[in-house]
């Protein structure tokens, strides 16, 4: 069972704090949560909204269609109403039109009187929680749990009041029973990437602000004291990855974020830090473009760029998260394959689920081994780029007396620049077939569905959830339906491709982007011509429901 | 020469006569003065025919892309405190490619030398105007004279609060190296701006045009005044001279004396685990 809740009103009417006091309650109640924030690019006023999913198991996507829409502005019913479901429940106030053809149930609060009579004019959230845990059918002392001991005695009194008080005046509207959410942590894809990144040792964070990538940087900035983990704020995205690159060169780990308005900057980065060999993650949380686009919308177009960034020919690799999970455990792995291919390593995730909350299991720390690659000893046949091998351990400037240059240039062994076309053919294949042994690192798409399907989606990324959800919801319909989710991209993985191409399914891609871009790099790698697709490009995240109406008609 | 560690089997390919040489020169010598030993040091460069002075050296290097040199000294200055970093560039890289990253690291006193090779021209591309080029000067490419105002790198560097700003010559090897040595015992960003001739390029701005124009800072000259900084570092040409020498020096924290947490051992050989962020997981985990 799902429960999809919307809280909308206008920027700085404080539905983050309604949203994160939910979060604590509800998850400690058993209720596992999605969350996913519509927010325009404006720090005061416009339609902003936060749409939640509660379930009792895990669950991380949201719907089209709504249980409950709190409108805290007629902005927000004008825009959002259509979505409430014949029966749903819509609590506004008592001042807002309405003109209600449908079933739907109207819960109409006195917002003015109730801000007045408790002398919290500013408690428009807590009128949304009080109603909120009226509808959900949880009792007083639930919502008062809710209250952040933290606040002074006095703003604490005041929205305990004003909470009360909508919850008194409100009515109880569905009630679920609650799962076990022992042993979970409730995190944003933002916040997860940084604790990957974190676990998996980086010292160094640089990085130059950009929706919807900012958070990253803040959620390692929160932790950089107890990790002695030194975090800056670079003067441009160029400064930020090759700041990155030359504390990679000298041998910590460090990362960089940024959107792809900022990775155009870093381009340069990339064949750098390829043609050096110098281990580099990066992170892209994808927005619409081109150019500015849409600050604060999704989007999975970046794929062809990173695909191509940069000049000449050189190996790299790209992953993508799929879930909040994935934000943790990929971007560790990142850093493990980019030390031991030592090649660039992007990092695909979007605006959706870098800002979505998630439950999900916590993450197994143990099940983590940090590989670094390194000759820490003096060696007399070191040699900086071993022609003999295209893998090998890697020396730092200062770990010993080893003398050790990184360079932009073409070079020999001993990384002295040379124009020797004999040398040059040799550095090219020592550096490209690390491509072929990267394969064998790499993981399948994970598939899901029918045993005998007579269609196949094929997802990338974030949207891998809702085609999920889609599956599953249209095979309880007695559909026949799969599909192969994939994380990582580049080298692209084919063998699961090729068994089910083999098999004679329909394959259909359902993609966040104009042009299928992973069919196109399907097509590409392996010959296979994905011709049905599921495209949106409005900068907004798939829903099942749009996918289950998009495939029907479809078929 | 006399043979030194730090010198490189590398072929040198810069011009005869190229100010390169005397710059090349005096560093090593200021590296044997100071004692420093080839794996103790780590310059960074750009791109430009400046930038290629580590390649003709026996010391660790990060040779990286034209203009940014600069922040990957950053990131190499966070990984490990313990290397001694000297940064080479020419004007067009430090001061073109690289305006922005010069301004906002000598705004971050990274702890390093900044060797800025200052030739008044493009080298490697062959003749062009620099940021660095007079007003007016006809170059390969502006022959009918540069129509934009030169930049001034010490008075760029004093503006933005650089803790060390000097000038010398390429030609006056004693100068430089006594120079160099200041600049490598100064915590904080060292910048010297290093007068050299470019014979192939840079037919106004010769050897004989800078020996008969600079001038040295005497004794009674305050270098921690900072309006009389400004005002000296103004100075050139015909009427005013060259005023050689260091234009300025103040004492502030330096980029890493600012993040209390970090500690003196370098980031680089501390150890870290997964389990480092076992405490945190352990305060946000549904019990």
């Amino acid at each position: 069972m799902t429960i999809s809740i919307l809280i909308g009103g206008a920027a700085g009417q404080g539905i983050n704090t309604t949203e994160q006091l939910l979060l604590k309650s509800l998850t400690k109640q058993g209720y596992y949560y999605h969350s996913y924030k519509d927010y325009m690019s404006r720090v005061r006023g416009g339609v902003n909204f936060t749409q939640i999913t509660l379930s009792n198991q895990p669950i991380q996507v949201h719907f089209e269609s709504l249980d409950i829409i709190i409108a805290l502005t007629q902005d927000v019913i004008d825009t959002q109403l259509s979505r409430l479901k014949p029966e749903g429940l819509l609590i506004c106030d008592d001042d807002h039109d309405l003109t209600i053809t449908s079933a739907i149930k109207v819960c109409k609060l006195p917002f003015k009187e109730i801000l007045n009579k408790t002398e919290n004019p500013k408690g428009l959230s807590m009128i949304a929680l009080g109603a909120l845990a009226k509808a959900l059918t949880l009792n007083e002392k639930q919502l008062e749990e809710m209250m952040n001991p933290k606040w002074p005695p006095a703003f604490l009194n005041k929205n305990k009041a004003t909470s009360q008080l909508a919850f008194e005046k409100s009515t109880p509207y569905i009630q679920m029973i609650p799962g076990n959410t022992t042993g979970t942590v409730s995190l944003s894809g933002n916040h997860a990437v940084a604790l990957g990144a974190l676990a998996s040792g980086i010292s160094f964070y640089a990085a130059y602000p950009m929706a919807p990538s900012t958070s990253v940087m803040n959620y390692v900035t929160q932790y950089e004291k107890p990790l002695e983990v030194l975090v800056e704020q670079v003067e441009d995205e160029i400064a930020a990855v090759i700041a990155v690159i030359g504390a990679s060169a000298t041998g910590v780990r460090a990362m960089t974020s940024t959107s792809g308005g900022g990775l155009c900057l870093m381009v340069e980065g990339l064949g750098l830090a390829a043609v050096s060999e110098v281990p580099l993650v990066v992170l892209d949380v994808q927005r619409p473009g081109p150019a500015t686009g849409m600050a604060t919308r999704t989007e999975q177009s970046d794929l062809n760029f990173v695909l191509n960034a940069s000049q000449g020919e050189f190996p790299r690799i790209i992953m993508s998260f799929r879930n909040v999970s994935d934000c943790f455990y990929q971007t560790f792995r990142a850093f493990n394959l980019a030390d031991k291919y030592r090649v660039p390593v992007i990092l695909l995730s979007d605006q959706y689920l870098g800002d979505s909350v998630s439950t999900i299991p916590v993450f197994d720390l143990e099940s983590l081994e940090i590989n670094r690659h390194l000759a820490k000893e003096f060696n007399p046949d070191y040699r900086h780029y071993d022609l003999r091998t295209p893998l090998q351990d890697r020396s730092c400037p200062g770990f010993s007396e080893q003398i050790i240059m990184n360079d932009s240039h073409e070079h020999d062994e001993y990384s002295h620049v040379t124009e020797s076309g004999e040398n040059r053919v040799l550095m090219n294949h020592r550096r490209m077939q690390k491509l072929p042994l990267i394969e064998n690192d790499l993981l399948e798409p994970e598939y899901y569905g029918a045993e005998n399907p007579t269609h196949v989606f094929v997802a990338w990324g974030s949207v891998v959830e809702a085609a999920k959800e889609t599956v599953r919801l249209l095979n309880d319909e007695k559909s026949h339906i799969g599909l192969l989710g994939f994380g990582d991209l580049y080298p692209l993985p084919k063998k699961s491709l090729k068994e089910w191409h083999s098999k004679g399914v329909k394959f259909i891609n359902v993609e966040g982007n104009y042009q299928g871009q992973l069919a196109q790099l399907i097509a590409c790698e392996t010959g296979i011509l994905i011709t049905d697709s599921i495209l949106k490009f409005d900068g907004r995240q798939f829903t099942p429901d749009y996918i289950i109406t998009a495939y029907k008609e479809m078929i | 020469m006399a043979l030194s560690r730090f010198d490189s089997p590398v072929e040198n390919t810069w011009c005869p006569g190229c100010g390169n040489f005397g710059i090349q020169n005096a560093l090593k010598v200021a590296l044997e003065a100071e004692n420093l030993k080839p794996h103790e040091i780590l310059m960074v460069a750009g791109i430009g025919q400046a930038a290629k002075l580590p390649q003709f050296l026996n010391v660790n290097a990060f040779n990286g892309l034209h203009g940014r040199a600069l922040p990957a000294a950053l990131g190499a200055q966070v990984a490990n405190r313990s290397l001694k970093i000297i940064v080479a560039t020419g004007d067009g890289d430090a001061l073109a490619e690289g305006g922005n990253h010069f301004i906002h690291n000598i705004r971050r006193n990274l702890d390093l030398v900044h060797l800025l090779h200052d030739n008044q021209v493009y080298g490697l591309t062959k003749g062009q105007a620099s940021p660095t080029t007079p007003f007016g000067q006809v170059t390969t490419l502006q022959t009918s004279g540069v129509r934009i105002v030169p930049i001034n790198p010490t008075t760029l560097a004093i503006a933005s609060h650089c803790t060390f700003v000097a000038r010398s010559f390429s030609g006056d090897q004693e100068h430089l190296t006594e120079m160099i040595r200041l600049a490598m015992q100064h915590k904080g960003y060292a910048l010297i701006d290093i007068l050299q001739p470019c014979p192939s390029f840079n037919k106004i701005n010769t050897f004989k045009w800078y020996k008969d124009h600079i001038f040295k800072l005497d004794e009674n000259y305050d270098p921690q005044d900072k309006t009389k900084a400004f005002e000296m570092s103004l100075k050139w040409g015909e009427e005013d001279g060259i005023p050689v020498g260091i234009l300025y020096q103040d004492k502030r924290p330096t980029f890493l004396d600012q993040f209390t947490h970090i500690n003196e051992t370098p980031l680089v050989f501390k150890e870290r685990s997964p389990l480092d962020i076992q405490s945190i997981l352990n305060t946000m985990v549904q019990k």
